[in-house]
């Protein structure tokens, strides 16, 4: 009989570190040990640390291994499975340092604060099999709606709950099934988007890749709601793991007779189909995902008509994001109360999928109760900035969104909290910049990516981003001057009042968020022409102190651009500022630590 | 997939496979001894029996192996630790023994005193 069972991450990046290997190496090594009968190996989805992967679970110990090697594999089942020795030296959880005894995995400083909801079943069932979602409950909130409630009342709930869309404009999602459901007709329309492009964001990818399923039910539901019998998902062909899993999650609802015609024997048919993105940012903006979905090049069109009234084929459709999917069965298995009672510290209901990136211990995925705290989530959850490094802000909503500073960092997670700091939830990307990140360089990078994803319909948003990066340029190599900056906001301001779709309109919010968070920064380009952080190239001199040089050459024999002269033992090096690539070369070289940037 | 009861049904069956996950309210706790002592006396058919006993109740248990149980004349050492965290140590449990602890212990509630390690 069973009485362990090895749970290997299968998502994206715990694959890329070779777990698919890990579950082979697993099967033989027990196999070896004789313990066949004994322990089962299972694939599973997102476990959340993903910057240590691959990570496993094992149960009933409830332990997680972490950056498991193929080498480590017999060391765990000979001493853990067969001797009952857990492997501290691999382990996650936390260990009492003087009882020794093992904490639980829901102890640790990473997980006490999360709650799973969107994430409930990622790194729990076997994603690629039917039966192990239906085993915690899956497709029942399905069967429930259809044999027991009517459209209005589903609807209602979802209302009621208070859910919001996560995929970035925070839209009520009861509300947009209240506007398709209103519209007449009996052809209608349910879309997943799954194009998920901000920078550093993955939450999306993860659902998908560890519970396809939660998905598909939400969209079944959403379907028999608005009375719609066909549903999209959207999803970006950079995906493959994720397609491939929905494919299968699909065509074993199908075999089930979960999705299709007549389900659960009444008159509500049901079916889905995928649509491969091929990754242009701009069709995660519904009215340009809907162009995309009907073979037409991915471009906004203005609203209204809002989709709900008039949207694939022209016919009412609603459109929600993954993790506002992954919400929904657990709302109507547990009721809207349950649901508005999770959060209430802030102005919204539930939890929020993030991202965690950039300079932080924990990097992965973390789902918090809205009204968590930043701090809390950067410091206790997230384990701070890395190398004792001073935290400088937190970027949160993608290229949308904004950067909060130290003294925000309290402020309660929540939809409304962060518009009022001047970011926005976005859909959960949340990138830590510690003091070697130069702000000005973080504005021009969210540019650039915007300047390349600009679809180009809109003249402000083609042309004007454009020239904000051309100005932001300007900054970092030290072009720029005080006349720069109020161009700079000038410009800013008209993109966002007549750009034509949501991406335009907040494509200037990363670079007027760091202008009033981090004015000094920008004014230490323009007016010192320095960049504090050392990260703008043009702005920074590298300077040999000729009384202190030893004169040993060793400078010069490395630098790319023969920038430094000198004479071996007699002549103190000296750098041509003009020829200086700024490669930083020279100070590694030098022994005696006689170099500095400035 | 008809109807509510037939995916009730699947669900309790494919449940009952997944119990090692997704139970956390569990009614006892069993601790098997596996010391290199332990395992010579024979303490793997011991968890292996207790295992399938248990499988035929409906009781939810949570059976795990500890390697670092000192090494005993009176091995294979079983300990059982119910909700309040009570400790009970069963000594010299072989096959038998284990069956009767399932029995008794975990279905009945009665502790076994002649087997209890004083």
């Amino acid at each position: 009989m069973e009485r362990i069972q090895v749970l290997i991450c299968a998502g994206t990046g715990c694959t890329i570190g070779n777990s698919g290997a890990l579950i082979e190496e697993f099967k033989a090594q027990i196999k070896h040990a004789g313990l066949e009968n004994e322990v089962s190996v299972l694939r599973t989805g997102c476990l959340g640390l993903c910057g240590v992967g691959p990570n496993i679970s094992i149960y009933p110990d409830n332990i997680i291994y972490k950056s498991v090697k193929v080498e480590d594999v017999q060391e765990i089942v000979l001493e853990h499975f067969h001797k009952g020795r857990p492997v501290t030296r691999l382990m996650l959880n936390e260990i009492d340092e003087e009882t020794k005894e093992i904490h639980d995995i829901n102890h640790t400083s990473f997980y006490s604060k999360q709650k799973r909801i969107a994430l409930h079943n990622c790194g729990v069932i076997d994603p690629e099999n039917i039966k192990e979602y239906i085993g915690t409950d899956g497709y029942k909130a399905l069967a429930k709606v259809i044999t027991e409630m009517t459209q209005q009342e589903v609807v209602d709930i979802i209302k009621d709950s208070g859910l919001r869309g996560r995929g970035g404009g925070g839209f009520t999602t009861g509300m947009k099934w209240q506007f398709a459901l209103n519209e007449p007709g009996n052809e209608k329309y349910v879309i997943c988007n799954a194009d998920e492009g901000d920078p550093g964001a993955f939450m999306d990818r993860s659902i998908l890749e560890g519970n396809p399923h939660s998905v598909i039910e939400a969209m079944a539901i959403a379907g028999y709601a608005i009375g719609a019998q066909h549903g999209y998902i959207y999803i970006r062909a950079e995906y493959p793991i994720a397609v491939d899993r929905l494919n299968t999650a699909i065509e074993q609802a199908h075999e089930l007779g979960l999705l299709g015609d007549h389900l659960f024997g009444t008159d509500f048919s049901f079916d889905l189909e995928l649509r491969l993105g091929a990754g242009a940012f701009v069709c995660g903006e519904e009215t340009a995902l809907i162009q995309s979905i009907e073979g037409e090049r991915g471009m906004p069109n203005p609203k209204p008509p809002f989709p709900a009234h008039k949207g694939v084929w022209g016919k009412p459709t609603i459109i929600n994001n993954v993790e506002t999917y992954a919400n929904i069965a657990q709302i109507i298995l547990n009721g809207a109360d349950w649901f508005k009672n999770i959060g209430k510290e802030s102005s919204s209901t539930g939890t929020k999928v993030f991202a965690l990136g950039g300079k932080i211990v924990n990097t992965g995925l973390v789902e918090v109760p809205m009204g968590t705290t930043l701090r809390e989530v950067i410091y206790e959850i997230g384990g701070g900035c890395p190398n004792g490094k001073k935290f400088k802000a937190v970027q949160t909503g993608g290229p949308s969104g904004g950067c909060l500073t130290e003294e925000q960092l309290d402020t309660p997670i929540g939809f409304d909290e962060l518009v009022k700091l001047g970011s926005m939830m976005g859909s959960g990307g949340m990138i830590v910049l510690d003091e070697d990140n130069c702000m000005v360089d973080v504005a021009r990078f969210y540019l650039d990516f915007i300047v390349d994803e600009s679809c180009g319909k809109c003249s402000p948003c083609r042309i004007g981003t454009k020239r904000m990066l051309e100005l932001l340029q300007d900054i970092c190599d030290g072009k720029g001057t005080l006349d720069t900056l109020d161009e700079l906001e000038m410009l800013a301001h008209t993109i966002k009042d007549t750009a034509l779709c949501g991406l335009g309109q907040s494509a200037p919010n990363p670079v007027l968020s760091t202008l009033s968070q981090f004015r000094d920064e920008y004014i230490a380009h323009v007016v010192d022409k320095k960049c504090p952080a050392g990260v703008c190239k043009a702005l920074l001199s590298y300077e040999i102190d000729p009384n202190k040089c030893r004169k040993c050459g060793l400078c010069a024999k490395q630098c790319p651009a023969n920038a430094i002269s000198g004479q071996l033992g007699k002549v103190p090096y000296f750098i041509d500022q003009d020829r200086c690539i700024k490669c930083g070369s020279c100070i590694s070289a030098c022994h005696f630590n006689v170099i500095s940037r400035k | 997939m008809k109807s509510l009861e037939d995916l009730q049904k699947m669900r309790d069956e494919q449940a009952k496979s997944m119990k090692l996950r997704i139970e956390n309210n569990y009614q006892y706790t069993i601790i098997v001894s596996s010391s290199t002592h332990a395992l010579m006396k024979g303490s793997r058919d011991t968890i292996n029996t207790i295992i399938e006993a248990l499988a035929k109740t409906d009781k939810i248990v949570k059976v795990m192996q500890d390697g670092h149980i000192a090494p005993s004349d009176v091995d294979p050492i079983v300990e059982v630790y119910d909700q309040n965290d009570q400790k009970t140590t069963y000594q010299q449990v072989d096959v038998n023994r284990a069956k009767e602890i399932v029995e008794r212990h975990i279905l009945q509630d009665t502790v076994i005193e002649e087997y209890v390690l004083k």
